[in-house]
């Protein structure tokens, strides 16, 4: 396997087992954790990091453009509070893959602590979170994972403010960050997070979210890091009976992001949403890999993705659906928009659906187009210039997504695109 | 002089479809230009709004003495060019007032004018919006999206309204209007009359004519003017057809 033939001396798998040996002693978490990550470590040596050959990896090679010889980031300080400034929300920073600070304002019920923290208690309840499994980005996580966030959401709790996350990596350097959420049942909770940073550095977030029946999730997410940073992110979401799960996502900056969900709708009615919308620039990666098992009757899903991609500028959207049998009743619909405004941007879509059960209904939907030359010009005989005319079709193609956005986060998220698009576009022109 | 085209030649997708068009339009004039489909009204109102795709082979557009076809559509526009085309286009996602305000203050900015604070904007918007009878709901939908065809007509006249154009090429404004909404069009045109500005109105319907009456009448065919005249010569046409006069011109 070629695979193998590349695994030498200075192979970046090797450089991890290297790395690891190094830090391991500094890692988090009691006893029980440690022979985790060294299986995840090697189940991450043993297939090698992800690469095209790889089925779900088809259009990233995460490998190819994996930074060699980073060291674990050394924490640090978050940088202000990025596109959320001014926001009432109970804040916990990360900075470098480490919690600096947990909000202390926080209602009866509602529990974010730092992961970190929590595993230096006796408690094996974080176990069944910390578990090697087959996804190549999860496996590399929990085997260097210094810190995160838990949160967690008591028994029928509505809580008022949202709680905002805020991951920032400032170095050229590797940050692993493992949240855990909670939804008990019947709570409710707006949960928003920003990623940003500029350092040529990576930094991997894995999330387990577990909403018990009857929970409702909002999950808003600004993936803001620029220049040649690498973000990966996997979120594993597990929705029971009657539970809702509404992902937001936007994400711009980065040379390279991979944002992965996973869903498993296990208990009748659950419903699962998701919508991001991404804009790939000069150099920019952008991959959303999506998976959503229904494995109850009466499940809902919806995918909407829409994206912009310009000069070198890559955009990627997978979407698997799998119906399985006892899913009947199920309905489901994915539907990706892209549009190129360069002739050598690129954008993959594939969407897929694998049905067990015959009572159901799933649609899907793909669509590549440049912009209206109409639309140009009537904006361009109004007196709006070429490049504000573009950015305005621009930002009223994602508005498809932004505008689910609820107040007070689409105006400054609205606003946050808009610059990024000015840059964008910028390749465009 | 307002506007000042000289022998004009144009080309769309390799083909010539302004053979040698001239027409002068003085400060404060209207014209009216009539002719069969397919002569090249629109053409003639694409290529003053600098349209791509419009290729100028021979001649000259002088607008304001200045030469109008060095100029990018969106800088024309700021120069006081507005043209209300004959099939306005739907732009999803962006709402009318947003629009109209993005456009106002672009062409201020490239005036070097200070931009219009959102209290003076709206208050302006919702005085030219009840005049045209449009209801706030409207204009704040998507521009176009979801209007009807006389809808739209109404909507090219209230961004003329708002922008204050100094020359305004209305490309059948009149096309699929009912009676009463002729009449708001042709009145919003007339309550913009003045000295420093001028309109060219294509239309194929001398009724226009009666509200906004004319003070020169040309006929466009094939490419370039084949008659002109005062406003009688609207009704000459209404009542003989283009080919008859177009023949004995
Ligand atoms: N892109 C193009 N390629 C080739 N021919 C074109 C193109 N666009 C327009 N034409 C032709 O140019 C001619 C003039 O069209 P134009 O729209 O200017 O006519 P018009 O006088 O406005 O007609 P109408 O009264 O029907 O609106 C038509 O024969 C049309 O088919
Ligand atoms: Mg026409």
């Amino acid at each position: 396997m070629a695979a193998l033939e590349t695994k030498t001396e200075a192979s970046p798998e090797s450089a991890l087992v290297a790395l690891f040996a190094k830090v391991r002693g500094t890692l988090p978490g009691a006893s029980w954790l440690q022979p985790l990550r060294a299986e995840a470590l090697n189940r991450v040596t043993r297939d090698g990091l992800p690469h095209r050959r790889v089925e779900s990896w088809k259009y990233t090679d995460l490998r190819n453009k994996f930074p060699s010889g980073l060291d674990l980031a050394s924490g640090g300080n978050a940088l202000g509070a990025g596109v959320f400034e001014g926001l009432k929300a109970h804040r916990l920073s990360i900075a470098g893959g480490e919690v600096s600070g947990v909000p202390d304002d926080v209602p009866d019920g509602l529990e974010v602590l730092s992961l970190a923290e929590a595993l230096a208690m006796p408690s094996l309840f974080l176990r069944q979170w910390l578990q090697p499994t087959a996804d190549a980005v999860e496996n590399l996580n929990l085997a260097f994972a210094t810190d995160g966030a838990l949160i967690r959401v008591a028994k029928g709790l509505q809580v008022k403010l949202p709680v905002l996350l805020h991951s920032s990596l400032n170095e050229a350097a590797m940050a692993h960050t493992r949240n855990v959420i909670v939804l008990e049942e019947g709570a409710e909770l707006t949960l928003v997070e920003l990623d940003d940073g500029d350092a040529a550095g990576l930094a991997s977030t894995v999330t387990a979210i577990s909403l018990e029946p009857g929970a409702r999730l909002r999950h808003l997410r600004v993936t803001a890091n620029e220049g040649a940073s690498l973000v990966v992110r996997a979120d594993a979401i597990a929705v029971a009976r009657d539970a809702e799960y509404r992902g937001i996502v936007a994400s711009s900056g980065a040379a390279l992001v991979r944002q992965q969900a996973t869903a498993r709708l296990t208990g009748a009615g659950a419903a699962f949403s998701y919508a991001c919308a991404y804009a790939a620039g000069e150099a920019q990666h952008t991959d959303f890999t999506l998976e959503v098992a229904h494995e109850a009757p009466h499940t809902t899903s919806r995918i909407v993705a829409k994206g912009v991609a310009a000069g070198t500028g890559h955009g990627v959207v997978q979407g698997r659906v799998i119906v399985k049998p006892a899913a009947q009743k199920s309905d489901s619909h994915q539907m990706s928009r892209a549009l190129l405004l360069t002739p050598h941007a690129e954008i993959d879509q594939k969407p897929e659906l694998e049905i067990f059960a015959d009572d159901v209904k799933c649609g899907h939907g793909a669509a590549i187009g440049a912009l209206d030359t109409n639309q140009l010009f009537y904006l361009r005989a109004r007196g709006i210039p070429e490049n504000e005319a573009r950015n305005l079709l621009v930002a009223a193609f994602l508005g498809e997504v932004t505008e689910r956005l609820p107040e007070p986060f689409r105006e400054p998220v609205e606003a946050w695109l808009a610059t990024r698009m000015a840059h964008v576009t910028r390749a465009a022109s | 002089m307002m506007l000042e085209i000289n022998d004009l030649h144009v080309t769309v997708g390799g083909k010539e479809i302004l053979k040698g068009l001239t027409l002068a339009l003085g400060e404060g004039e209207v014209h009216a230009i009539m002719g069969p489909n397919g002569s090249g009204k629109s053409t003639l109102s694409y290529v003053l709004a600098g349209r791509d795709g419009y290729e100028v082979t021979h001649g000259s557009v002088t607008f304001r003495g200045r030469n109008l076809l060095d100029l990018k559509a969106d800088e024309r526009a700021a120069a006081g060019i507005f043209l209300a085309m004959q099939y306005p286009v739907e732009i999803p996602g962006v709402t009318t007032i947003n629009f109209l305000r993005t456009a106002l203050n672009a062409q201020l900015k490239a005036r070097g004018e200070p931009e219009i604070d959102a209290v003076t904007f709206l208050k302006r918007f919702k005085e030219e919006r009840e005049k045209l009878l449009m209801s706030d709901e409207m204009v704040k939908r998507a521009v176009n999206v979801g209007f009807s065809g006389g809808e739209k007509k109404r909507n090219e006249v209230l961004q003329m309204a708002m922008l204050r154009p100094r020359l305004a090429v209305l490309d059948e404004t009149d096309s699929g209007l009912d009676i009463d909404a002729l009449k708001l069009v042709a009145h919003g045109v007339n309550a913009l009359r003045a000295p420093e500005r001028s309109f060219l109105v294509i239309t194929h319907y001398q009724r226009l004519l009666d509200y906004i009456v004319p003070d020169r009448v040309h006929v466009l065919a094939a490419g370039r003017i084949a008659k002109s005249g005062g406003p009688e010569l609207a009704r000459e046409l209404e009542a003989r057809g283009y080919d008859e006069i177009i023949k004995a011109a």
